[in-house]
């Protein structure tokens, strides 16, 4: 009777083993899967966060055409663009590089490291206005991202 | 015995359900997934948003109300112009004038797509961009 109860008790000893290591187990692979979907959360947040640049750049006041302060016309003024080119290090796009082609090519920011390896791009037309010919042109936006 | 095979089919039938359910989740899940994301959607709405505004701003507003108002030279400009912003998008994109009078002018070969908001021009004309997803 004696060794009928120890077997029983064996019995439960390696069946809650067995269950604790299953349980373990569960444990892990979840916080794994956890853990890679907030990371996958966090990429695309950031890509469509550089996604977004393209319809964030030309509305920059600092860039914007005006006239006697009315945006009536969604245009990237050329000489404002080439002013912000000079002083855009202080701003914090991340890792990018924003350029207009047009009539003339204009790097707007660039934070991208000539080692780069894995760089996306995406472009946008956009309209450019040149105050010295006070002409309105069809341009491209382009934005790299070094990820 | 018997008591005991019937057990062993019970669980052997349970085992069969599991499985089912699982493979009933999984293909569930990957029909629910869109093929192009809503973050994607937002992207070619603004491109098709920015290539509409820029139309408008270089012109081609006005070349379509002279258009609908019977000057028909500016057809060809128009057409220029509109071709060299399509050209810049790398995805298939239509441009679509409206004349308040039905006429219309369809540039592009996309059909169905993310589109722009439709720009309103002096008289009702209108025009939107549609940009169709790689």
């Amino acid at each position: 009777m004696n060794s009928k109860g120890q077997i029983g008790i064996n019995e439960t000893i390696l069946v809650m083993f067995v269950f604790f290591i299953i349980l373990m187990l569960g444990i892990v692979l979840f916080f794994q899967f956890s853990i890679n979907s907030s990371k996958n959360e966090i990429e695309e947040y950031q890509e469509f966060k550089f996604k977004q640049l393209i319809s964030v750049v030309p509305t920059m006041n600092e860039i914007k055409y005006s006239k006697l302060g009315i945006d009536d016309e969604w245009c990237i003024d050329l000489l404002k663009a080439r002013a912000f080119s000079s002083i855009s290090d202080s701003y914090d796009f991340g890792r990018k590089k924003i350029s207009i082609f047009s009539s003339e090519d204009i790097i707007l920011y660039d934070k991208i490291s000539s080692l780069a390896t894995g760089i996306r791009v995406v472009n946008s037309p956009v309209c450019v206005y040149d105050p010295r010919s006070e002409v309105f042109s069809l341009g491209e936006l382009e934005v790299k991202w070094e990820n | 015995m018997g008591k005991l095979k019937g057990q062993v089919e019970t669980m052997g039938l349970v085992v069969i359900v599991i499985l089912l359910v699982m493979i009933g989740v999984i293909f569930l899940a990957f029909s629910l997934k869109s093929e192009v994301s809503s973050d994607d959607r937002v992207f070619l709405g603004m491109k098709a948003g920015n290539l509409a505004n820029s139309l408008k701003s270089v012109g081609a507003g006005a070349l379509f109300v002279a258009y609908c108002n019977g000057d028909s030279s500016a057809e060809d400009s128009l057409s220029e112009l509109v071709s060299s912003g399509m050209s810049i998008i790398d995805e298939d994109v239509s441009v679509l004038f409206t004349c308040v009078d039905g006429r219309s002018l369809n540039y592009g070969s996309c059909a169905t797509g993310i589109t722009s908001e439709s720009i309103v021009l002096s008289s009702g004309h209108r025009f939107f961009v549609r940009i169709c997803p790689k």
